[in-house]
């Protein structure tokens, strides 16, 4: 008989074992009175997790999320996300409104240096200098929302077996 | 993005309740579980040109769930970001304490907001979400034979502790 470990039994009552391991499960239900208690047990802990009830949203829920779409939108693709910023945390929103808005204001001081020196003498392009100043602000963004940049794009591709929601 | 393509508004509107209940069993409070739902929709509403039609559903609680799941991974790597940055959120840390129904049910959100992270999350996308063992170890970059073993010891864990509190 297979070497069995009674963990199959919650992918045994979810259809998710092999048809080897249902068939070695089945037999070994019927002699052993443990592992079918067991049984019953993990069935009565997945009835009640699916017999969960919705939740209500809390009010003002959808205004919040209303205010920071169009904060995030306001504030393009790559300035928001990453990291879940608290519904009710002021004091953070303000730091990183402000952090964005000192990168702006660094960026636009840079832009405009280039602008105001006078050229080079050689004909060396000043682009390496501005672009040196961006490589290393892309590589700050991406530190901070690798997890969002990486997974944003993988949820994007849907499930392969979904539900009709909560049962 | 087509005129068939919802607006998160409409997402909200209609699958609001649902998304709200997979990041409250995730999360297990309520501040945690708006925050959740509020940076899911951003991303929603960031992702819906590329949408492909299917189950709406099945699609929102993956992003609720890369969502918790990121968040769970910021903090670790930044303990001190899990310190409550209002008073308020000091004390409704209590699993379920801000949201009661009735019955069973508070009984069971408690034992499930009570569970290690890993054996919560694989057993709440399995029951909750509708996840395949596969898309759960999709979902949580571990390998099958993990999920199984977290789904099992979760609902092992999960019918002791209700039992407990029958008992009690």
């Amino acid at each position: 008989m297979t070497e069995l470990n009674p963990d199959v039994l919650s992918a045994y009552l979810d259809g998710e074992c092999t048809p080897d391991e249902r068939v070695a499960i089945e037999a070994r239900l019927v002699i052993d009175p443990a592992w079918q208690s067991e049984l019953d047990e993990v069935r009565m802990a997945r009835d009640a997790v699916r017999g969960l009830p919705l939740v209500d949203v809390p009010e003002g829920t959808w205004d919040a999320v209303a205010r920071a779409i169009t904060a995030a939108d306001a504030a393009g693709a790559g300035a928001a996300g990453g990291a879940v910023v608290p519904m009710r945390s002021s004091k953070r929103a303000k730091w990183l409104y402000g952090t964005a808005g000192a990168a702006v204001a660094s960026v636009a001081a840079v832009v405009a240096l280039v602008f105001v020196l006078p050229a080079p003498s050689s004909d060396q392009p000043v682009q390496p200098a501005v672009a040196a100043f961006a490589g290393v602000h892309d590589a700050r963004a991406v530190s901070i929302d690798e997890p969002l940049t990486r997974v944003a794009t993988a949820s994007l591709t849907g499930p392969t077996r979904t539900a009709n929601g909560p049962r | 993005m087509t005129d068939q393509t919802p607006t998160w508004e409409t997402i909200a509107q209609t699958h609001g309740r649902f998304m709200y209940s997979v990041a409250y069993r995730l999360a297990g409070n309520q501040a945690d579980a708006q925050d959740l739902v509020q940076e899911a929709l951003i991303r929603v509403h960031r992702g819906l040109a590329n949408y492909q039609p299917g189950s709406m559903e099945g699609w929102l609680a993956r992003i609720v769930t890369n969502v918790f799941l990121d968040e769970t991974r910021r903090r670790k790597r930044r303990p001190t970001d899990a310190l409550p940055e209002n008073p308020d959120r000091v004390l409704p840390s209590t699993p379920a304490a801000d949201v009661r129904t009735d019955g069973f049910s508070d009984e069971v959100q408690d034992a499930l907001a009570s569970l290690p992270d890993e054996f919560r999350v694989a057993v709440v996308l399995s029951d909750v979400s509708d996840f395949s063992y596969d898309e759960v170890a999709a979902a949580t970059g571990v390998p099958v034979g993990t999920v199984r073993s977290r789904i099992h010891r979760g609902r092992r864990l999960l019918r002791e502790r209700l039992t407990a509190g029958v008992a009690e």
